[in-house]
């Protein structure tokens, strides 16, 4: 598991690669945190190099939802394949987020 | 720790009670998983179920020991996939858990619950029993039921 953050004019775009579960999602939420912190508003999860998500997972990309709706941020995801689009899917969440084909879509939502 | 039993439509894997473990052992359902002719759909979903029960037993069955082991099994009885993770932590029953909520808006969502929910929707039957000091979790799956076929 490794996680990519970018920032692209002021939004911030997280690529986590490989599994994202019980043992890894404790790092992305500690990435996140410490982005929203600094006051970013407008954030991307690119799920396109993700293989695996579990409910340890979504329940960090609910905590950023929560938060921006807070402040009246802005959030998306891109480029969920097959096997992490079910588990959202069966969650129920695929009704919460904004959900773009692919990173150059999601920048759009939130721009 | 991977053990081969003598069927070849079986697999045993024991895991120390540590959230890093799961991903070897979900190598090891991959493996498996080829050499009984599994899908890579199917395979996922077994993963899945067993990521969510065995992070269930780490977090809440072993929170107040440091050390215990899961054993899992899984075998492939001509197209009916058995999955058993026995643990000896405290009695816990997950089916006791009550159903997510998964319609509020996202300010009232809450996340619990939701990975038991995904081991009622993906498996075909689930059992609890505790005997002697183990809880014993039983998953069933037939190979041609998986949640893709029906949605797609």
């Amino acid at each position: 598991m490794t996680i990519h953050l970018e920032h692209r004019d002021s939004v911030a775009i997280f690529r986590p690669t490989g599994r994202l579960d019980s043992a890894s999602s404790p790092e992305l939420e500690r990435m996140l945190t410490a982005e929203l912190d600094a006051g970013t508003s407008r954030l991307v999860f690119d799920f396109a190099d993700l293989d695996y998500i579990s409910s340890a997972g979504l329940r960090v990309v609910l905590l950023a939802g929560k938060k921006l709706r807070t402040c009246q941020g802005k959030l998306a995801l891109a480029g969920l394949r097959e096997n992490v689009r079910e588990v959202f899917s069966m969650s129920g969440f695929l009704a919460l987020f904004a959900v773009a084909p692919n990173l150059e879509e999601a920048l759009k939502s939130v721009a | 720790m991977i053990e081969r039993l003598a069927m070849p439509n079986a697999l045993k894997h024991t895991l120390p009670c540590q959230l890093t473990a799961i991903a070897a052992l979900a190598q090891d359902i991959e493996r498996w998983g080829d050499e009984t002719g599994l899908s890579a759909k199917l395979v996922f979903e077994l993963n899945l179920m067993l990521d969510e029960l065995i992070t269930n037993i780490i977090e809440h069955g072993y929170a107040e020991v440091d050390k215990g082991t899961i054993e899992v099994s899984a075998e492939n009885d001509a197209g009916l996939i058995v999955l058993v993770v026995r643990d000896n932590a405290a009695p816990f029953n997950l089916l006791d858990l009550s159903e997510p909520d998964l319609e509020s808006d996202i300010e009232e969502r809450e996340i619990g619950g939701l990975g038991v929910h995904f081991v009622r929707l993906l498996a075909d039957s689930v059992q609890y029993r505790r005997e002697a000091d183990a809880n014993i979790v039983t998953i069933r799956k037939s190979v041609n039921a998986t949640l893709s076929q029906e949605d797609e």
